[in-house]
């Protein structure tokens, strides 16, 4: 969890699929269309081979996917699971907008001045490296069973990613750009709006990409907390009466809502990230 | 209405290397003057002090009365490389100051890159951005604008016509110019007076008094040599 943080552009995967051009016959468009679909059905290739392998292989310890799909369809129905999910996408929403400010906050700060660089980069780095489990005891001294622990414990996971890549990406600034500033005259605010918000810009994505990725994984930690809900809860009490069934599928749910975080986290970067020619497209489009 | 440019006693160092010494130079408003000079003989540092981007190490620099210790307001710098905003479009980019949105046109008009309004800068060529850099450094009119070697790294073709461009455009509005550049016959074709730096002070300040547009006649390639030579030469000089 504390390596993946680190400002890496994950740019290749997240380009745009190739449009294809208005020439050429019907036919040869047809061929082109075809091919289009196809490059996008391959990423679904491996996973449609592991559900059929799976729902081939009998076991006593692995409910089949049918089985997983009715305990789903069984909790959607009397509105159960829709209930589960929507604490958790609250909580970690919540927590996700609390963490990412201070993340964001603590970045711009110690980004802009050095002193305060100085005074807490090395402090906030020893506490990036403490495992969340380490903290549950404490969390539960400080805050309860409650809501606030658990939101707590995303709000400190996401804010690390956050904070790491906007003061990265602040301090990578093309210097040119400032001085450009300077002899333009711009005001405070006009240069950190022109010139220091967006050129940190790529980097503060990378660590949003990250931090909703760790937005999940604190959340599973978090819910394993007392006993009001969520996605987290339904997994202890289904491990408890061994459903494994809805324990498979709580795994499931979570890996949909994070791949939907990165859905999310891969739009906004097409959108705000539109200069760069690695994203393409034209301004005002 | 243009403002001029007094150099008084400069001095500049960066640690122990000191770069100019009690240099001394008077610009007149709407003068147009060329800095030549061996690399790293110091021209990006005057300039860089006249636009009070350095803190003088010594004596002082004047724009009409006013001592400069920070950018000037009438003042624009056009770099070697463009310095665009990769993440705003050209428009938005000569409107970094111009805030008016019809001077911003404008100034891209006389550049000849209306049409490009709505691009991003990625999408420009190279010649393209340095002429987007300098609707930028125009759109406010200013009084003064410094020019560091603005067209380096354009090709033979490119450069001509925006020689000619910025020509034009000195001629129209009368701004007071200083360029940095390496090629002295771009000196001779561009500027009222051409002065050599070397050994961080003045080796030659020399006056051009040939018709505008110049043409590569008998004087242009005089002034040419002897310019050449003061840059050449005056190494040896300052060791005797
Ligand atoms: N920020 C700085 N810190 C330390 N030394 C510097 C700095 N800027 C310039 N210098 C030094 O000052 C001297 C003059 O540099 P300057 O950039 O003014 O030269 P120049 O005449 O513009 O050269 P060129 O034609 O290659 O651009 C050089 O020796 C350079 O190393
Ligand atoms: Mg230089």
């Amino acid at each position: 969890m504390t390596t993946t943080e680190e400002a890496a552009a994950p740019k290749a995967d997240v380009r745009g699929q190739e449009t294809p051009s208005s020439s050429g016959t019907p036919a040869r468009k047809k061929s082109r269309s075809r091919r289009r679909l196809w490059l996008q059905a391959i990423p679904w290739i491996v996973p449609l081979v592991a559900l059929v392998v799976w729902q081939l292989s009998r076991s006593d310890f692995l409910p089949s996917p049918v089985e997983v799909v009715q305990a789903g369809v069984k909790l959607a129905a009397n509105g159960e699971l829709a209930e589960h999910v929507w604490i958790s996408t609250r909580r970690a929403l919540i927590g996700f907008a609390i963490g990412g400010f201070i993340g964001f906050a603590l970045g711009l700060l110690n980004g802009v001045s050095e002193v305060l660089a100085n005074l807490l980069d090395t402090s906030i780095q020893m506490i990036r490296t403490v495992p969340h489990l380490a903290l549950i005891p404490l969390v539960i001294v400080w805050f309860g069973l409650g809501e606030e622990g658990k939101v707590f414990l995303v709000a400190l996971g996401v804010a690390f990613p956050i904070y790491l890549n906007t003061y990265n990406g602040i301090r990578n600034i093309d210097p040119r750009l400032i001085e450009m500033a300077r002899v333009y005259r711009l005001s405070k605010t006009a240069l950190f709006r022109e010139v220091i918000i967006p050129g940190a810009m790529p980097s503060i994505l990378v660590g949003v990409r990250y931090a909703l990725g760790i937005m999940w994984m604190s959340l599973i930690v978090a819910e394993t907390i007392g006993s009001n809900g969520g996605i987290g809860y339904l997994a202890t009490q289904a491990r408890q009466f061994v459903q494994m069934d809805i324990v498979v599928l709580t795994i499931v749910i979570y890996a949909l809502l994070g791949k939907l975080s990165d859905m999310i986290a891969v739009f906004l970067e097409r959108r705000l990230l539109r200069w760069n020619p690695a994203f393409r497209a034209t301004p005002k489009a | 209405m243009s403002i001029s440019i007094t150099i008084d006693q400069y001095s500049k160092s960066f640690g122990d290397n000191s770069v100019l010494r009690d240099l001394n130079l008077d610009i007149p408003a709407g003068q147009f003057v060329a800095l030549v000079g061996k690399s790293g003989c110091g021209k990006s540092t005057l300039l860089r002090s006249v636009a009070g981007l350095e803190e003088a190490t010594g004596g002082r620099v004047l724009l009409d009365d006013q001592h400069i210790t920070k950018p000037h307001e009438q003042l624009r710098i056009m770099f070697q490389d463009d310095r665009l905003l990769p993440w705003r479009s050209v428009l938005q980019n000569v409107a970094i100051t111009a805030t008016d949105h019809d001077r911003a046109v404008e100034s891209l008009q006389a550049v000849g890159l209306a049409d490009k309004v709505d691009q991003w800068p990625a999408s420009l060529s190279g010649g393209q951005r340095q002429r987007v850099a300098l609707a930028r450094a125009l759109a406010s009119s200013p009084e003064v604008i410094l020019f560091d070697e603005p067209l380096g790294a354009l090709d033979a073709l490119t450069r001509l016509e925006m020689q000619r461009l910025i020509e034009g455009l000195w001629q129209q509005r009368g701004f007071t110019s200083l360029l940095v550049t390496h090629d002295v016959g771009e000196a001779v074709s561009f500027a009222d007076r051409v002065i050599v730096l070397a050994d961080g002070g003045i080796a030659l300040d020399l006056e051009i008094d040939l018709p505008r547009p110049r043409l590569r006649d008998p004087a242009f390639l005089a002034h040419e040599n002897t310019l050449l030579d003061a840059i050449l030469h005056e190494p040896e000089r300052s060791h005797s």
